[in-house]
């Protein structure tokens, strides 16, 4: 009865660990098909600048030219539902342009506002170079 | 000029220039054009006397310097950045609409309010136009907290950082809140001197000053109505 108790016990154990080994595999295969994407994200308010509106249209054609299905681009508006849902969970409060790929998150609001008029290509360059590293 | 303006932000390692940079590319950057428009004509309304545009011009810069330093200043002390950053960004040009008519209709007292103790300087300011340097200051305090898209980013995303982590620290919205003020006290001078100029040639500088008074009342509503849409996204 104890020989047939620990057998029980080992077998059981060894399924668990077995289907855990398969969740840590499915999670790895998961993660390397969620850090082959790379998604870049506006997030602009209503009333829209013309730096805002360049920073857009600048991110948009950096991200076409690299002419890859694993990167995206899509701009929101905060002020709209889903905009406003899609800040949330990248944890946005304001304009903001993002790389994000997986769990990783750069945010190059700063370069984006500070070029997209006065050194547009400098921007484009910034972004593939930023895509890329996370490739 | 924004061009040599960002060349110049680039390679400057000391704060201090860099917060004035920053200022002087939120002044001419077209977004914040409509509210320096309405500081413009706030500020070079009092046409009579050039001395008080100047001083109106002083004023309303040391409301904005007052503004940037304690927003900056609260940031300091602990609150949200991001959080402030963005209600700031999200809702400071939609309360900015509707405030801007309201301030219009009482230059053009349409409305008039009597409240007991300051019905004195309601009818002051109604009768005869001069605003006070209080108001002066509230309109720099109210313009600078109005952050539009650009100037929003510009303050919460590099003079911030840079004074949080510079040992300049609160002197640098000061400096970036001057820049700011400069082209508009030298807009508002040039344009005082113009427009006094010609109202002298017409002898008539009173009567002058008045028309210009209810033309600046005007610009406010309009631009007030053009935030109105498009914060409000009125129109699609």
């Amino acid at each position: 009865m104890k020989i047939a108790k620990v057998l029980f016990l080992v077998m059981t154990a060894g399924i668990v660990f077995s289907c855990n080994a398969q969740n840590s595999k499915d999670e790895k295969q998961t993660q390397v098909k969620e850090s082959d994407q790379v998604e870049v994200y506006y997030f602009h308010m209503t009333r829209r600048c013309a730096t805002c509106q360049a920073v857009e249209d600048i991110s948009k054609q950096a991200v076409q030219a690299m002419e890859k299905d694993n990167v995206k681009f899509a701009g929101y508006n905060i002020e709209k539902p889903e905009g406003k849902k899609m800040a949330e969970k990248l944890n946005v409060h304001g304009q903001a342009l993002l790389i994000v790929s997986g769990t990783n998150q750069m945010n190059i609001t700063r370069e984006g506002f500070m070029f997209a008029r006065t050194k547009p290509e400098k921007l484009e360059e910034l972004i593939q170079q930023k895509i890329n590293s996370f490739l | 000029m924004e061009e040599a303006l960002t060349n110049l932000l680039q390679n400057s390692s000391i704060p201090l220039l860099s917060a004035f940079i920053l200022g002087l590319m939120t002044a001419i950057s077209p977004c914040p054009l409509a509210t320096n428009i309405s500081a413009i004509g706030f500020i070079g309304k009092d046409i009579e006397n050039r001395n008080r545009v100047f001083y109106n011009g002083l004023i309303y810069t040391a409301g904005r310097a007052f503004a940037y330093t304690i927003l900056a200043a609260v940031i300091f002390m602990g609150a949200d950045q991001l959080a402030l950053s963005g209600w700031f960004q999200q809702y400071g040009e939609k309360i900015l609409g509707p405030l801007l008519i309201v301030i219009g209709l009482f230059m053009l007292g349409v409305i008039r309010i009597k409240f007991p103790g300051v019905s004195r300087y309601t009818q002051r300011y109604q009768e005869k136009g001069v605003s006070s340097y209080w108001e002066v200051l509230l309109i720099g305090i109210l313009f600078a907290l109005a952050f539009c898209p650009y100037s929003g980013v510009l303050y919460f995303g590099m003079l911030i950082p840079m004074t949080l982590s510079s040992s300049s620290g609160l002197l640098l919205p000061l400096i970036f809140a001057i820049a700011t003020g400069i082209p508009v006290i030298v807009f508002a001078w040039l344009i005082a001197y113009t427009v006094a100029g010609v109202g002298k040639l017409y002898n008539g500088l009173k009567v002058f000053e008045l028309w210009f008074r209810r033309v600046v009342a005007l610009l406010f509503m309009g631009i007030g109505l053009y935030y109105m849409i498009v914060t409000y996204s009125i129109f699609g």
